[in-house]
C-alpha cells in the first residue's frame, strides 16, 4: 500500500494544482461532434491511481465523458496481443507524423497509415480486432475497456450517432486504405466498431485506472485480472510516447515526457511506467485538440513529482543499476 | 512563499530555507540563491529544517546549486531536513553532489558561520 506520509505528499501537490488550474478559462469544448459541444466546460477533475489500487481523486472525477482517441492506445494494445507486433506492423506503421490527427493520408512508400494513434492508423488498428461478428467484436472491445477500468463501461448512443452522422472523413480515410489493401472486410462495420469505441463512456477516475492497468504489466491493480498482454505494453507506450498527443507530441515529450493519449471530450491519460496512471478531464481544448487545463496541469505534475522519463533523478535502466 | 536568510562569514555561507520547495518555492527563491553562491561560491550550509514539503522540482534547484560549488571546488551540505524530506533526498540518489546532515549529526562546526 501507498504509505501514509506519500499519500499526504500527493494530496499535497494535487490539491493547489487543481485549484490554480481550475481558474484557467481558456479554449472551447469541441464542436465537430455536435453531442460534444453539451460538455459543461467549466468541469475538472484530476485522479492518480497508483499500481497497487491506491486513488488519489481531485474535482470531477466521476463525470462521465466519451473516450474519443484515447481508445486507440487500447485497442493498438488488443492488435498487438492478438496478432503479434509483426501482424500489426504490416497494417500500421509507427512513425510520428506533423500532420492533423484527422489528416487524408498514408505513407508514400508502404501505404500504411503513419501510427496507430492518428485516425487512419486507429482505424487499421481497429480493423485487426477479431471476432466472428461485429456485435462480437464490438463486445471484445468493451469487455477488454471495463476490464482495464474495473468496472462495466457503457456506449454513449447520442454520441455514437453523431459520430456516425458527421464521420465523413473518417469514411474517406477508411476507403483510401481499403484500396490499398490496409484494411479488408467491410468497411461500414470497421468505422462501426471504431465510432463505437470513440463512445465509450469513462470518468478521469476510469482513465486513471486504465493508466495504471497499463502502468502494472497489464493487469488492473485492484481486479488482478490481466487486461493487456505484458509483451505488447512496451510497444503501446512508445507510441504513446512519440504520438500521442495530436501535434503537441514534440512539446509533450520535452515538457512532461510521459507516454500519453488526449481525445477531443477533454480526456487525457498518462501513464508512469510500474507506479501509477493519470486521468485528466476538462473540456477546454486548445487548438490542437487537447485539454488545455489537463496539459497544464500534467506539465506541472511532471516536474514536481519527477515524472519526467529524462528526469535527472530517473535512472536508465533498473536492471543495470543493480549491476553497476 | 518561500524565502531563504542567507548568513556569510569568510568560509562559509549558511543558507535557512523557509517553506516549500516545490515548483512555485524554488522558483521564488531561485535567482537569488543561485546568483550568491555563483558570485561567492564557498562551502555552503544549506538548513532544510523549515522546509515541509519537496518536490523534484525543489531537487532539481538543489543540484543546481550542488553543480556551482562543487565548479568552484567546494561543497553544499544539507542541514536537518524533515523526515519525508530526508527521504526524498534519500530516493534521489545525490549522494556523490551532496552531503546530507540529518538532525541527529548536526554538530559545532569551526566553519558554521
Amino acid at each position: 500500500m501507498t504509505s501514509p506520509a506519500a499519500a499526504t505528499f500527493i494530496e499535497q501537490i494535487l490539491a493547489p494544482l487543481h485549484a490554480k488550474y481550475r481558474e484557467l478559462h481558456e479554449g472551447d469544448v469541441a464542436t465537430y461532434i455536435p453531442e460534444l459541444a453539451k460538455a459543461n466546460p467549466d468541469h475538472f477533475g484530476i485522479c492518480l491511481t497508483t499500481i497497487d489500487g491506491t486513488t488519489h481523486a481531485v474535482g470531477d472525477c466521476d463525470v462521465e465523458f466519451t473516450i474519443q482517441s484515447i481508445s486507440k492506445p487500447l485497442v493498438y494494445a488488443m492488435a498487438l496481443g492478438a496478432l503479434g507486433r509483426e501482424a500489426v506492423y504490416a497494417k500500421v506503421g509507427v512513425e510520428p507524423t506533423g500532420d492533423a490527427f484527422n489528416a487524408i493520408v498514408l505513407d508514400e512508400k508502404t501505404r500504411r497509415p503513419f501510427n496507430p494513434m492518428v485516425n487512419a492508423g486507429a482505424i487499421a488498428t481497429t480493423a485487426l480486432i477479431p471476432g466472428a461478428t461485429l456485435d462480437a467484436r464490438i463486445e471484445s472491445v468493451l469487455a477488454t475497456f471495463s476490464a482495464a477500468a474495473g468496472r462495466q463501461l457503457s456506449i454513449d448512443r447520442r454520441v455514437y450517432e453523431s459520430e456516425l452522422a458527421t464521420g465523413h472523413r473518417n469514411r474517406a480515410i477508411a476507403h483510401l486504405m481499403l484500396n490499398f489493401g490496409m484494411i479488408e472486410g467491410i468497411v461500414d462495420e470497421i468505422l462501426d466498431l471504431y465510432f463505437m469505441q470513440c463512445s465509450i463512456l469513462v470518468t478521469a477516475r476510469d482513465l486513471a485506472m486504465i493508466g495504471a492497468t497499463l502502468a502494472n504489466m497489464g493487469a488492473n491493480p485492484i481486479t488482478k485480472q490481466n487486461v493487456f498482454d505484458v509483451g505488447s505494453l512496451q510497444d503501446v507506450l512508445s507510441v504513446m510516447f512519440t504520438c500521442g498527443m495530436y501535434d503537441y507530441a514534440g512539446e509533450w515529450a520535452v515538457r512532461v515526457g510521459l507516454p500519453a493519449k488526449s481525445g477531443v471530450a477533454g480526456g487525457i491519460l498518462a501513464v508512469v511506467n510500474r507506479q501509477f496512471g493519470i486521468g485528466m478531464y476538462s473540456p477546454r481544448l486548445d487548438a490542437l485538440g487537447n485539454s488545455i487545463r489537463g496539459v497544464r496541469a500534467c506539465s506541472e505534475l511532471a516536474e514536481e513529482l519527477g515524472l519526467h522519463a529524462f528526469n535527472l533523478m530517473n535512472v536508465g535502466s533498473h536492471f543495470m543499476k543493480g549491476l553497476l | 512563499m518561500t524565502r531563504f536568510d542567507l548568513l556569510s562569514t569568510d568560509a562559509a555561507h549558511r543558507v535557512v530555507v523557509h517553506g516549500n520547495l516545490d515548483l512555485a518555492g524554488s522558483g521564488a527563491i531561485r535567482a537569488a540563491l543561485l546568483a550568491a553562491l555563483t558570485a561567492s561560491p564557498r562551502r555552503t550550509l544549506m538548513d532544510l529544517g523549515a522546509v515541509p514539503l519537496l518536490t523534484s522540482a525543489g531537487i532539481r534547484l538543489i543540484v543546481e546549486a550542488a553543480k556551482i560549488l562543487r565548479a568552484a571546488n567546494t561543497q553544499l551540505v544539507l542541514r536537518t531536513p524533515q523526515e519525508f524530506v530526508a527521504s526524498a533526498l534519500a530516493i534521489a540518489g545525490l549522494d556523490s553532489l551532496i552531503v546530507i546532515e540529518k538532525a541527529a549529526d548536526t554538530r559545532p562546526a569551526a566553519s558554521t558561520p
